[in-house]
């Protein structure tokens, strides 16, 4: 029997659905073309930076996904935001231009123009998952009807989310008054509960919105896990909290976050989300989403904290593809070097700030020091407590950037953004610049051994935060970590895993590389052993073995099948 | 070699001050010096050795093309030199002269000088300390070797201090003001004994804006060192740092270099007044030798190990200079210095429109302006609206840079709005010598333009109103004293007997017992004294509260300030300062001649006013319920002070970044004339839900800019005797009308003593309506959800203006709907408005005005102001000469007032300048 995997977080029908856009409903993807890989770009690509690429390869379509084994896992619908319309930067044109065929044209100038909803988008890309289900090619698994996720099937189960609360917002992209509300469905017998939820029910209230998206989707025998409140931009139309800053690539200035913390819309959608109830044959059953904090900026995420205390400690708090600071928040302001002011087109003035980066070990002769990636839309120690003691879970993301791997010519991702309020939220008083870091030398380790080491590293701290600040025993500890890839979501994937059909080399690789970062992260750090040691003093490799399974697919699927039963 | 040279006294408390300076700032001079390694090992861009990036921009801009050009361009000056920049230089080396001065027993020293004026002179301070030292000394130009080393013949100037002399000393003062810069400016005799002219050596031109170097970037410094032949320094001359007052810099000097100019070889244009070098010393606070060991008595200067060198920054000594005295007999020089150093704009010598206090012009005179052939560019802004062709759009963005030039950076004008038509407008920065309006006429020509604006400074309406009335203390008139005093016996003899007071006065309520009249405004719009939630149910008091915190309320004015009326009730986590581009909205007091500190203060009182220890106390914020503030405010300063906006860009910017933060009510008490991107982020305010409450306007007639706009809403002015105020502005544009005229707001008097006073203008009026719609939206927030963000504003409007109460004073359609009526409004449901209620549904776009008669109507706009003040020696830093299309604008509305054949005699017309601002306001 094949081994199984379970990804928290990933985008299988992403790349293809972005291959076309429908002025109508549904869109006019066929179902065979949904399961196939794609690369986008030709030739003038090729030129280009080789990480560049890779973001633009598919990394979890169907074939793969099916070659990976990959048994359970959570699809994210993520509508293109506006932000990758702007022609902006490099990246910016090309994605807006025919060197990145076959990314459709037609649906970059649709969200450009605002010819369509973030909402009119998702229930596009919803409508391909429905048509798959029913040509049996997934299985989408729903709280309506829970199945038993430990009887095996031959094909992929998948749990549906959102990522990115802009998906819930039904007046025309870029523009607050204009209703999507008029889309034509073709053929009339086509329309489904999504449409006409679309057509009949417009709501400017995300909360509401987010009420009947659950209904429809029950309607329609699917259900939503959980809701990324933000994605990578500041969306002006519909302002549900501030976003953690994500986007260097793309230099408009949407990506710059601008706000603090979640709004009033934002706390508006967190209480809907948690009191979710929906309909079934007249009787209200609890449907309640839970919240992923990934992409939400440090302060939205401590408002979210504070929120939930007290009413509703009982849903846990996730991270569905995360990266880690390697800091406490404390931490963290002492490592700030630089913080400058920037004035952006629109006035707004925000924070460009440089962090130092926490070393997580050492290893290798030369170019030894792996360090965290300290952007904060990696999680702080707190953030970690904080799902650890909600019972919830952590998918470590596969980025490798988010993971901290950098160029060794480069000092990695340095600077980033934060908004005013959130930079004066956290710093009251200027910090001093502090001195930096020296520059990189030259030479490897490799990137084959860099890359899983980096990933081992987030999850080593992950284990250690749980350890230092809960009261999580360490077996229980391995049990909340999964993978959270984030495949076909823009990514960098870790060259020995650059799709979801290489789990297995990732498998491998974590068997051996996490216990030579147990050793370098706790040479670094200190603390006791975070791997089950035998009675020789070494890593007890049958003890590992089964902990990288769980990490690969047992934890995820405990995870889902708790879902299910609640 | 030039011979050593002693160290003087001056000399050693100079390098010790210097190195002084220097250790300050030597962990910022280490970080440079590293980046300097660093970009000679083509490691780092000059342009990244910086860390100030507002000096960076600065210094782009001055190159005139877009950034990234102009980065190319600054980044390749290490290898590549423009020559032109090498030809300025060489011209501006023809103004340095050497000078000796001469005592009893021959020479006693050598100094360097340069023209900044046709017959004046720079140097330092330490060169001619004073007047007598200038009457030795002598200025030698042309002391250089020319082709194949010969030695030119130097002409020689008396200098002339008795015709003008001004001096810093080298020793800072703190007694004495602008002491330290170590400058002296002194006049030098246009011709000399032998009839030579001074005028073939030109002159230099001190820039005091700033970016004319950055950080990394090359000086020059043109000298004579030890009183040698003039030289040049072009090695080893990188900028270390720039501080407030000063900077340091690598370039080799000699005594006798005192006095040189130091250039900035990417711009060629002078950065500093060179003064000191700086040495070398050890923990102990010896001067140290090259070799390491301390200096010893009789050591000259070349044996001491120099740092660097340090000058005095140029913006530092004009800004001396202009506010530093002189003598009567001495303006006359420095008028001419004035004029040298803004010889960018010729004023005509013949006005083509001879502005007199009733706007009469010579009649035959509409022949354009004349603009001389400046030397000097200036940066201007414009908005522009492309063409609603996306071809045109898509290919502006392309080639911008080439279709316009000069063109520094092209952003959009709202970046993130959510308003599709407004994604066509821009903003654009221009270097450029030319009239700024021609500038626009020409980009308007393109293409690609629909309509192009430059964004000059504009007076506001309250900036317009007459100092001169003293019959009535209106809001102009306390600020044209810069302070006020208590009024309150003539407010009571004028309005004691009238309705509102009379009102009031019948009040029992205990905290008002006294001085009911101070409250009369509250009594005017229906508002319970004390509490104006009282009139609500417990379920909707509740609601209400509950709501509120989740709400942003933002005072677009003047800044915040501490006046104990205030103080405690604003939110100062968000507040946002978009003139200094900075988080602290502080009000600071416009010095100079605009004494017009506190009006942010005053309309804030009417929202979050509080106790106030005073014989004065009265009145309070509408936001304030039983001595409690309920919400906080947000101040946003978009004003240097309230008659002046500088950029419109700056209130646009202020209004996008509350908005964009999460305001749900702005309010604004000083408006403007009409342009595009008022026009703009009006709508926007309006299609992002945010309720803009603006001032009608004061003593201009005609509704102000934004309020005229549909997205906002606009407020006039009543008075206690429920009358309109007869100096608000009115017109169909008006939604409500709500007390302005003698309402009691915190000022200062003569002696900056706290004091509360009667004031007015429709700035008071506002206040009230923007309290009273957050008050609202925080009641129906619930049901606000279901409605889309205009809806929000337009039931909002609907709700304000069914429930306001009726007024038969008020002339129809003139004041608005009525007088706000609080207790009423708070209990008016909201009702879902129509698509067809859209306040733009059923309007043309606002067309454009002609491009000629928005360029007369900015020029008459300014001009109210000094037509009623005829001895105003102010002006705006935006005025130019008309251009001929904007006089043939005029020239349509002369007033036929005179018969022709007193026209004919007079030779005067008089433009009806009411007709054309009337006609540019559409109203």
């Amino acid at each position: 029997m094949a081994t199984s995997y379970f990804d928290f977080h990933l985008h299988p029908i992403f790349k293809q659905f972005i291959t076309q856009f429908s002025p109508t409903y549904p869109p006019g993807h066929t179902v065979d073309e949904l399961g196939k890989s794609l690369q986008f770009g030709g030739p003038i690509l090729q030129l280009l930076d080789k990480e560049f690429l890779h973001m633009l390869e598919s990394q979890s379509c169907l074939d793969q996904m099916g070659r990976a084994t990959l048994s359970l896992g959570v699809a994210a619908l993520c509508p293109v935001e506006r932000l990758f319309t702007s022609r902006d930067g490099l990246f910016g044109k090309l994605l807006n231009s025919n060197a990145t065929r076959p990314l459709s044209q037609e649906l970059m100038r649709a969200v450009r123009d605002g010819k369509v909803s973030y909402y009119g988008l998702l229930i596009r890309e919803l409508n391909l998952y429905k048509q798959l289900r029913d040509k049996k090619i997934i299985e989408i698994l729903t709280r309506k009807t829970p199945i038993d996720v430990a009887v095996s099937s031959n094909k992929t189960r998948l749990v549906m989310s959102l990522e990115g609360g802009h998906g819930l917002c039904r007046t025309m992209i870029g523009e607050s008054g204009v209703p999507d509300n008029k889309t034509e469905v073709k053929p009339a017998s086509a329309n489904d509960a999504f449409s006409t939820d679309l057509l009949n029910h417009f709501t400017p209230d995300p909360a509401q919105s987010l009420r009947q998206l659950q209904q429809a989707l029950w309607d329609e025998n699917m259900d939503l896990c959980y809701l990324v409140l933000t994605h990578l931009s500041h969306i002006d139309e519909q302002l549900l909290a501030t976003h953690a800053y994500g986007m260097k690539m793309l230099k408009n200035q949407a990506s710059i976050p601008v706000s603090t913390g979640i709004s009033a819309k934002g706390f508006d959608v967190v209480r809907a989300a948690y009191t979710l109830e929906v309909d079934v044959d007249g009787a209200t059953k609890p449907a309640p989403v839970i919240i992923d904090v990934k992409h939400m900026s440090l302060k939205s995420r401590q408002d979210l904290y504070t929120f939930r205390k007290g009413s509703f400690d009982n849903i846990p708090v996730i991270c569905s593809h995360a990266g880690v600071t390697g800091y406490s928040i404390s931490a963290w302001k002492e490592a700030l070097e630089t913080a400058r002011r920037v004035k952006l087109d629109s006035g707004d003035l925000v924070i460009e700030l440089k962090t130092g980066r926490k070393t997580a070990g050492r290893w290798g002769a030369i170019n030894s020091e792996f360090t965290y990636n300290a952007w904060t839309v990696n999680l702080m120690d707190e953030d970690i407590e904080t799902i650890l003691e909600s019972n919830g879970l952590i998918g470590v993301s596969l980025d490798v950037r988010i993971l901290g791997w950098h160029d060794t010519l480069s000092t990695g991702e340095t600077n980033e953004f934060m908004s005013s309020g959130e930079f004066r939220h956290f710093f009251p008083e200027r910090f001093a610049q502090l001195t930096s870091e020296p520059m990189e030398s030259f030479l490897v380790p490799t990137r084959q051994e860099r890359h899983p080491l980096s990933f081992c590293f987030n999850l080593l701290h992950i284990i250690s935060v749980g350890l230092l600040r809960t009261s999580v025993d360490l077996p229980d500890l391995w049990k909340r970590i999964c993978i959270g890839s984030d495949y076909d979501g823009l990514i960098n994937p870790l060259i020995n895993c650059r799709d979801i059909s290489q789990m297995n080399e990732l498998e491998q690789n974590l068997l051996r590389w996490l216990p030579v970062a147990e050793k370098a992260y706790r040479k670094e750090n200190g603390g006791q052993p975070l791997l089950k040691r035998d009675t020789a003093g070494e890593v007890d490799m049958t003890n590992l073995k089964a902990l990288v399974r769980d990490v690969m697919f047992n934890n995820g699927q405990q995870f889902i099948h708790r879902w299910l039963g609640n | 070699m030039a011979p050593s040279a002693p160290l003087t006294e001056k000399s050693l408390y100079l390098g010790d001050y210097a190195y002084r300076n220097y250790t300050t700032y030597l962990q910022e001079i280490d970080r440079v010096r590293n980046g300097i390694a660093e970009n000679r090992d083509g490691l780092r861009a000059i342009t990244d050795i910086t860390d100030d990036q507002t000096q960076l921009n600065r210094r782009l801009a001055r190159e005139g093309m877009q950034r990234e050009q102009a980065l190319e361009r600054v980044n390749g000056l290490a290898n590549f030199q423009d020559v032109a920049i090498l030809r300025k230089i060489l011209r501006f080396s023809n103004s340095v002269c050497r000078l000796v001065t001469t005592g009893p027993r021959g020479i006693t020293g050598y100094g360097t000088g340069c023209l900044i004026a046709p017959n004046v002179l720079i140097t330092n301070n330490h060169v001619l300390p004073d007047a007598d030292t200038a009457t030795r000394t002598v200025a030698q130009f042309s002391y250089e070797l020319g082709d194949q080393n010969r030695f030119l013949e130097p002409i020689t100037f008396h200098l002339r201090p008795d015709q003008f002399f001004l001096t810093s000393t080298f020793k800072a003062d703190p007694n004495t003001p602008f002491s330290g810069l170590d400058f002296t400016l002194v006049a030098v005799e246009p011709t000399n004994a032998g009839g030579g002219s001074l005028d073939p050596f030109g002159y230099v031109q001190l820039d005091p804006k700033l970016g004319k170097i950055i950080e990394g970037e090359y000086c020059v410094v043109i000298q004579h060192p030890k009183g040698d032949y003039k030289k040049i320094v072009l090695k080893d001359i990188r900028l270390l740092t720039l501080t407030d007052n000063f900077l340091i810099y690598e370039s080799d000097t000699q005594p006798g270099s005192s006095g040189s100019l130091v250039l900035g070889l990417g711009t060629g244009e002078a950065v500093a007044l060179h003064h000191s070098a700086i040495p070398r010393k050890d923990p102990a606070g010896n001067w140290l030798r090259r070799d390491g060991t301390p200096l010893r008595p009789g050591d000259g200067d070349d044996m001491v190990d120099w740092l660097g060198n340090e000058g005095i920054r140029v913006s530092c000594i004009v800004e001396a200079f202009n506010k530093l005295s002189v003598p009567a007999s001495m303006q006359p020089a420095r008028a001419k210095i004035i004029e040298a150093q803004n010889a960018t704009i010729v004023i005509p010598t013949k006005p083509s429109l001879h502005m007199t206090p009733t706007l009469i012009s010579p009649r035959t005179e509409f022949s354009g302006p004349v603009v001389s052939k400046p030397e000097l560019s200036a940066m201007y802004h414009f908005e522009v609206v492309l063409s609603d062709l996306p071809t045109m759009q898509d290919d502006w963005e392309d080639k911008a840079a080439k279709l316009v030039p000069g063109l520094v950076n092209d952003a959009p004008m709202l970046p993130d709005t959510v308003v599709p038509a407004l994604r066509r407008m821009r903003y654009i920065a221009v270097q450029t010598n030319r009239h700024p309006w021609l500038v626009a006429a020409d980009i308007e020509n393109l293409p690609h333009v629909e309509t192009c604006r430059p964004d000059l400074e504009s007076y506001t309406d309250v900036g317009l109103t007459d100092p001169s009335s003293e019959s009535r203390l209106t809001e102009s008139a306390i600020f044209n004293s810069g302070t006020a005093k208590p009024n309150e016996t003539e407010f009571m003899a004028k309005w004691s007997a009238k309705k509102w007071v009379v009102e009031a006065k019948k009040s029992v309520h205990p905290d008002i017992k006294g001085k009911e009249q101070r409250w009369w405004n509250w009594f005017a719009i229906n508002c319970p004294v004390g509490d104006p939630l009282a009139n609500l149910t417990k379920p909707d008091r509740d609601k209400l509260l509950a709501n509120l915190p989740q709400l942003q309320l933002v005072q677009m004015d003047t800044g915040y300030s501490d006046h104990s009326n205030v103080l405690g009730g604003y939110n100062l986590d968000l507040d946002h300062d978009a003139i200094s581009v900075d988080h602290d909205a502080r009000d600071e007091e416009a010095r100079f001649f605009f004494k017009f500190p506190g009006h942010g203060t005053r309309t804030a009182s009417l929202v979050i006013g509080g106790k106030f220890a005073s014989e004065h106390h009265g009145n309070g914020g509408l936001l304030v319920r039983n001595g409690q503030r309920i919400s906080p405010l947000i101040p946003y300063r978009v004003s240097q002070s309230v008659i002046i906006i500088g950029r419109g860009k700056e209130v646009v910017e202020a209004a996008n970044v509350a908005m964009r933060g999460g305001a749900d009510v702005l309010y604004m008490c000083m408006g403007t004339y009409p342009r595009p991107m008022l026009d703009a982020i009006a709508r926007e305010a309006y299609e992002r839900g945010v309720i803009w409450v603006c001032a009608a306007g004061n003593e201009v007639g005609l509704v102000i800019a934004p309020a005229l706009y549909p997205g906002s809403i606009a407020v006039a002015a009543i008075n206690p005797d429920d009358q309109p105020w007869d100096k608000s502005s009115k017109g169909k544009e008006v939604d409500i009308s709500a007390p302005g005229e003698d309402v009691y707001v915190p000022f200062v008097d003569k002696d900056k003593k706290e004091i509360m006073v009667y004031g007015s203008g429709t700035s008071y009026a506002t206040p009230h309506v923007a309290s009273a719609a957050l008050l609202w939206r925080a009641r129906y927030a619930d049901e606000l959800k279901a409605y889309l963000p205009w809806q929000i504003v337009e039931a909002f409007r609907q709700a304000l203006r069914s429930s306001a109460r009726l007024n038969a004073n008020l002339p129809v359609d003139r004041y608005g709907a009525g007088v706000l009526d609080l207790t009423k409004l708070l209990n008016t449901a909201p009702i879902v408005p129509k698509p067809s209620e859209h306040a733009y549904a059923n309007i043309a776009p606002r067309r454009p005005s002609d491009l000629g008669l928005a360029e007369a109507a900015h020029f008459f706009w300014n001009l109210l102001k000094r037509k009623i003040r005829p001895n105003s020696v102010e002006s705006l830093t935006g005025d130019f000469p008309l251009t001929e299309r904007a006089q043939q604008a005029m020239a349509a509305f002369v007033k036929p007032n005179l018969s022709p054949a007193a026209r004919a005699e007079s030779g005067v017309e008089t433009v009806d300048s009411d007709a054309l601002l009337q006609q540019y306001f559409n109203q």
